[in-house]
């Protein structure tokens, strides 16, 4: 854990300095993460790629201003969530759409059937999630997709690690009520 | 069903690993005995590897990164514009009005005093001067 802080310490001062690769090191290890983070709290697939060459772009511009009083993919898990959150303000929509991730992954399994139910489930999680809100949804999907503990959860959304428990509970009694409404269908 | 509410309580603590041994060890002697909260336990932990069993997308190495470089705004690293904030930028026009305002203003009084007659220039043209024609230049000043 320690050497991963550093490695991103390395490329950020590799970037400050003048160099480039550290910024293009940093967008490939983080990319993956910040589109999966960015689909699950959106719901949209395609743009959810937009979200993150937002969220680049914005490092880019702003990554000498990084105090460093935080770990670098804390701040850029904030930047994301904030980033997200706007692009769903414009949109206007907290729904999930039609068009999601789940047909580009299930477009890779040969059996129909298993891609049929697969496809089924997550659109009923993304439609289940969508109805849970944004402060609450940020806390669950930090905790249950990254796996971050609710400490540095309280560093990324700035709330206290009450408040996330509490959020994170919330999140779940709604998802619960939401999916066991559909409950042959998933179990 | 005081120790059901203290367990619906921790319970999401509990699946997140995040309760403290003593609550722990509560949650699960009571999960043992009360039907009810195991139901609403594994209802939950349902939720959760639902969530964590998601598949997750993979992008081709300097996938962002082509798409980024390929953007004609990217390369600006920071401009004096970006440190302002959306009501800052919203706001920008409204010294400009007030400078091209106050520019018109001179420029409209300048234009005046030039189609202005004075005493003074009279007198240097070396006309004849009534007192009519003095009073009537000194009022219009």
């Amino acid at each position: 854990m320690k050497s991963e802080i550093n490695e991103d310490i390395f490329y950020v001062q590799q970037f400050i300095g003048g160099e480039e690769q550290g910024f293009k090191m940093l967008v490939n290890k983080y990319q993956n993460n910040l589109l999966n983070l960015a689909y699950s709290l959106t719901g949209y697939c395609h743009e959810s790629e937009d979200i993150v060459q937002e969220v680049f772009f914005k490092v880019y511009r702003n990554l000498k201003f990084f105090k460093q009083r935080c770990r670098f993919s804390t701040w850029l898990y904030r930047i994301t969530v904030n980033t997200s959150y706007d692009f769903l303000r414009r949109k206007r929509i907290f729904k999930s759409r039609e068009g999601s991730l789940v047909d580009e992954i299930a477009d890779n399994r040969n059996n129909p059937r298993e891609k049929l139910l697969e496809k089924q489930r997550e659109d009923l999680l993304n439609r289940a999630l969508s109805k849970v809100p944004f402060k609450y949804r940020a806390a669950l999907i930090f905790k249950d997709i990254e796996g971050l503990s609710y400490v540095r959860i309280a560093r990324v959304l700035h709330c206290r690690i009450g408040t996330v428990e509490s959020r994170i509970y919330r999140a779940r009694q709604i998802l619960k009520k939401e999916l066991l409404k559909h409950k042959e269908d998933i179990i | 069903m005081k120790k059901c509410a203290k367990a619906k309580r921790l319970l999401s603590g509990y699946l997140d690993k995040e309760t403290p041994d003593k609550g722990a060890d509560f949650i699960r002697r009571h999960l043992s005995d009360c039907r009810i909260c195991s139901r609403e336990y594994s209802n939950l932990l349902n939720i959760k590897n639902m969530l964590s069993g998601r598949e997750r997308t993979v992008l081709a190495q300097d996938h962002i990164v082509k798409r980024l470089y390929t953007n004609r705004e990217f390369g600006k690293r920071y401009s004096l514009l970006d440190s302002l904030g959306s009501l800052s930028r919203s706001f920008m026009p409204v010294p400009a009005v007030i400078a091209a305002l106050f520019l018109a203003f001179v420029i409209s009084d300048l234009r005046k005093d030039q189609g202005r007659y004075y005493l003074e220039d009279y007198i240097m043209s070396a006309g004849p001067v009534t007192t009519e024609l003095a009073l009537e230049l000194i009022l219009t000043e």
